[in-house]
């Protein structure tokens, strides 16, 4: 029996770092600087990979951890994150560099994912540009912080166990401390009746 | 015993701290993430083809813009009068220039014995979300002299707001490109300050031309044709509500938008639906949007009535 109540403070405990950690994250990247709505925590840019257009390269799910990108020359196999307009929506596209084209100065990108057939029908211009990936990625964290990171996930995964971990300690406090001033009271009383 | 007592409350009391700073922090930022701020009654998009590019500053550029960019155009252009309002009402213009902008006029309507128009001067443009129609300055970047055309999936839509039935202003609203000029790649602000003049090139475009509500085909206007209107050319009180011709001080016939590419203005064959041309450089275009109170479908009350809407437009070059 108290082996079973051990094992389960012990459980209880990693489940507690881990929603922490969890946390942490999250917040770091909801209160990290946005540029356009993207994260930047100190020059890197995270971000959540949604399509498998870049499989097996980058994976549905991962965490990629980009550079911002810094108008530096980019080249062919380079892979970058842009924005892009796809079907009226401006969203963020992962994808390699397949040609660089110049004209005059002006400096287009052609794109495709490792995983498409054909290239991106708009070529990404400097200024759609928002980070340039080197090769880190963690696998499914990206998909565990997009639930996080959701209204109710954030809510239902964070906030609440946080607020059911936060009264258990403050239970478990008071406790200690009504036992600590009951010894007390009880040294006092042995004390005082031994006087007598 | 009394140690081992100390060390469980101060590791309980760290524990206490480390939630408490957990959930406060954790809390904040579910707060913050969640507080958006939304344009939801406005939609605009402009998208290059390739061999062009576009930019709301002449430095940052890119293969299509949103409404966001054109708000905030960055540090690079804090002067810029981009004037997007969350809700367009009725304005008039002939297309006149004035201080290298459009001349614009809105209505009111004076209820007495007979009802009659006060015209006035709209406001000078200012950046954000003020006014009655929408202004905004896009840099369009080519290496080469093109004409640009219009194409698919350039469109302008009504969106109701809150439930209100349509009054046919999806139907008078307008689009003009005023070029204010051309100048060279390596000059950004230069291209910025570009200002127009009367010499500049303009192109009024209706985009549902062709189409025209039934109150408006009652009145008599033809359905399946381009209608001409007598758009607001000075301020003035007491104006007719009919009889324009008769009030040629303050009403002109416009009876031509050019280019005339309401029937087919995606049409790169016909050079009539050329919307401007660009040379090699940064070239400064101004964007109107506005909904013409003197149109046909916009009834006989300039003032009633508003709407929201969602424009997107592409711009290619053959």
């Amino acid at each position: 029996m108290k082996g079973i109540k051990k094992l389960g403070s012990i459980l209880l405990n990693i489940l507690l770092v881990v929603i922490i950690f969890m946390a942490a994250v999250v917040t770091i990247v909801a209160l990290a600087t946005r540029e356009e709505g993207v994260p930047n925590v100190m020059g890197y840019i995270p971000l959540s990979i949604q399509s498998p257009s870049m499989e097996d390269t980058i994976m549905t799910g991962d965490l990629i951890i980009t550079k911002k990108y810094a108008d530096e020359e980019l080249n062919v196999d380079d892979v970058i994150s842009f924005f892009s307009l796809e079907q009226d929506t401006k969203i963020i596209k992962t994808h390699r560099i397949v040609e660089v084209k110049t004209a005059g100065g002006m400096v287009s990108y052609v794109t495709q994912g490792d995983n498409n057939d054909l290239p991106d029908e708009v070529e990404a211009a400097p200024g759609d540009i928002i980070s340039v990936y080197e090769g880190t990625r963690v696998p499914f964290l990206g998909k565990m912080l997009d639930i996080f990171g959701s209204q109710y996930g954030f809510l239902i995964l964070v906030i609440v166990p946080l607020f059911i971990a936060f009264l258990y300690q403050l239970y478990k406090f008071i406790g200690l401390i009504i036992e600590m001033k009951k010894e007390q009271f009880l040294r006092e009383m042995q004390s005082q009746s031994k006087k007598v | 015993m009394k140690k081992k007592q100390k060390q469980s409350i101060l590791m309980s009391l760290l524990m206490l701290l480390i939630t408490a700073v957990a959930l406060t922090t954790a809390s904040y930022a579910w707060f913050s993430v969640n507080e958006a701020v939304t344009l939801s009654n406005l939609d605009i998009q402009v998208e290059a083809a390739e061999g062009i590019q576009v930019s709301t500053d002449a430095q940052t550029w890119r293969a299509a813009i949103t409404v966001a960019d054109i708000l905030d155009p960055g540090p690079n252009y804090p002067g810029h009068t981009n004037q997007i309002p969350s809700q367009l009402k009725p304005v008039s213009t002939i297309g006149s220039q004035s201080l290298g902008n459009f001349e614009f006029f809105e209505g009111t309507l004076i209820e007495d014995a007979t009802t009659t128009l006060t015209t006035t001067e709209s406001p000078a443009e200012a950046a954000g979300d003020v006014g009655s129609y929408m202004a905004f300055d896009l840099f369009i970047r080519s290496a080469t002299t093109e004409d640009i055309y219009l194409a698919s999936p350039t469109a302008l839509t009504y969106a109701p707001l809150d439930g209100e039935d349509s009054v046919g202003l999806e139907l008078a609203t307008r689009v003009a490109f005023f070029n204010r000029g051309t100048q060279s790649d390596n000059d950004p602000a230069g291209a910025r300050a570009l200002a127009g003049g009367t010499s500049s090139t303009q192109v009024i475009w209706e985009p549902n031309a062709l189409e025209n509500t039934p109150t408006a085909i009652i009145d008599g206007a033809t359905a399946g044709t381009k209608e001409p209107y007598y758009g607001v050319k000075a301020a003035g009180t007491g104006l007719e509500l009919e009889n324009f011709d008769t009030q040629s001080t303050h009403f002109e016939l416009v009876t031509t938008i050019t280019p005339d590419t309401d029937a087919s203005p995606f049409d790169t064959t016909n050079p009539d639906n050329i919307i401007f041309t660009v040379t090699p450089g940064i070239t400064k275009v101004r964007v109107y949007i506005w909904i013409e109170g003197q149109d046909v479908d916009c009834s006989n009350d300039i003032s009633l009535g508003v709407g929201t809407v969602a424009a997107t437009i592409r711009f290619i070059k053959l």
